[in-house]
């Protein structure tokens, strides 16, 4: 074997091809971006029907409990007797739902007794309900309803997300985004389902969307009928609210519910017969005097 | 918010990975053809036996090691091509360079130690996984041979 003098000038460009980086970057997240788009939209257009078949178990496993809201923001309201009255009248619309339910032969999507209300000393009218079926109502929206009927309002209106799955579903949209994003952002951990375990950080995230809100109070106010026999007070928090447009901290309940005006005459419409003269229930006693006990301290 | 600084954060490496990454890129492939240009004369082969006029040459062995680091525009790159498939580029001159470089080490080893020729070349490659759970890895090429001194 003869050996060469010298090393021979090897070919550029076998082993590493020339490439243009940047236009081949563009090109990739163009297509990657595209099909995560897709796919969120695909999966966000079906999030509705796969909600209804997630068995509730799952749901109450991944809810990080009311303690992690509270631990966030603001404290239970202290008085054990209003806690129970609240949930005395929670547990009475859901009777009369499970009752309505049976006569048409179905039964709750959600079991009595997964529900937990809860009363928070926020100023803030706002009630919500979040993953876990856990009901908040805040100390702010108890001082804006005068009679048993407006809470009861809001409470059906709760129960209606809970009963509807929406939580699971707003909490499944912004999952699906948070997976979507860290897959373009490159990022392989598992945050999302860590922020979603945490539960705390994720409530106050979920927001229903307008038609969520609807179909809620379409709901509510069904039961309603069938809890009282009348609709009568249905709209008096939400009227409250609207009076009181310019208020400062009325601002929350307005950003997450849009549209007051319109609910107050969608409700106002859907208000069935009956109702004309129908008396209304005051406040359970224990919540009364919070009330007063509120309005007085100020 | 949080999503918008993540995504600032993002792209401002992305920019300076793509910006130095280049430009180191392209200077060291100039270093590399001016030194293959220089050390052309001190042979490398694969073959495992000694050449003719060589058999009473002293064989040491010597070797030439490199690391190179990827960086964080070519790691996005490679990661949005295994979402697609296909070649990654982006890898393939990294790997290049550092085959090349690692050869030019070895025979500035073997000409520092008077050899006339290297024979039996083989390439040993590792990956260094010292931050590679955050994506960004660096790679090892070891070029060994067995150097072909004149007594």
């Amino acid at each position: 074997m003869r050996a060469p003098r010298r090393n021979p000038r090897l070919p550029e460009g076998i082993n590493a091809p020339p490439s243009k980086p940047l236009s081949e970057f563009l090109q990739l997240s163009a297509v990657v971006l595209l099909a995560t788009a897709l796919l969120a939209m695909v999966v966000g257009a079906s999030m509705p029907f796969l909600a209804r078949l997630i068995p509730f178990a799952w749901e109450q496993g991944v809810s990080g409990g009311i303690e992690s809201y509270l631990q966030q923001s603001g404290s239970l309201v202290d008085s054990a007797d209003a806690q129970a009255a609240l949930s005395t009248l929670g547990t009475q619309l859901l009777e009369t739902q499970a009752r309505v339910l049976a006569t048409s032969g179905d039964s709750q999507a959600v079991p009595q007794q997964a529900y937990r209300f809860a009363l928070i000393d926020d100023p803030s009218p706002n009630a919500f309900a979040t993953l876990g079926a856990q009901v908040m109502v805040t100390r702010g929206l108890l001082d804006a309803v005068k009679t048993e009927n407006g809470l009861a309002m809001v409470l059906a209106h709760e129960i209606a997300h809970v009963e509807l799955r929406h939580p699971l579903e707003a909490a499944s949209r912004s999952v699906v985004l948070q997976v979507l994003l860290s897959t373009v952002l490159g990022s392989s951990n598992s945050q999302p389902l860590i922020g979603l375990a945490g539960g705390g950080a994720l409530i106050t995230a979920l927001s229903f969307n307008r038609s969520m809100e609807l179909k809620a109070d379409a709901h509510a106010l069904n039961l309603l009928q069938a809890h009282y026999g009348h609709t009568r007070g249905a709209d008096e928090f939400f009227v409250t609210v609207s009076g009181s447009d310019s208020h400062d901290h009325w601002r929350v309940f307005f950003e997450t519910h849009p549209g007051i005006d319109a609910r107050i005459e969608a409700i106002r419409a859907g208000s069935g017969l009956g109702s004309e003269g129908a008396l209304t229930a005051p406040l359970p006693a224990a919540l009364r005097s919070l009330q007063e006990s509120a309005s007085s301290s100020q | 918010m949080d999503v918008i600084i993540q995504l600032a954060v993002f792209l401002t490496l992305l920019c300076l990975g793509y910006v130095f990454g280049s430009r180191t890129e392209h200077k060291h492939y100039e270093s590399i053809r001016e030194r293959e240009e220089q050390l052309r004369q001190l042979v490398v082969l694969t073959s495992r036996l000694p050449l003719a006029g060589q058999l009473n040459h002293e064989a040491r062995l010597v070797s030439g090691n490199v690391v190179i680091s990827v960086d964080f525009f070519k790691s996005v790159l490679a990661s949005l091509r295994n979402l697609v498939g296909g070649n990654v580029n982006a890898y393939e001159s990294l790997l290049d360079r550092a085959r090349r470089e690692a050869v030019l080490r070895l025979q500035a080893a073997a000409k520092e130690q008077g050899a006339e020729a290297v024979i039996n070349l083989k390439f040993e490659t590792s990956r260094v996984s010292g931050n590679a759970s955050q994506g960004l890895g660096s790679v090892e090429v070891l070029a060994y041979g067995t150097a072909m001194i004149p007594r």
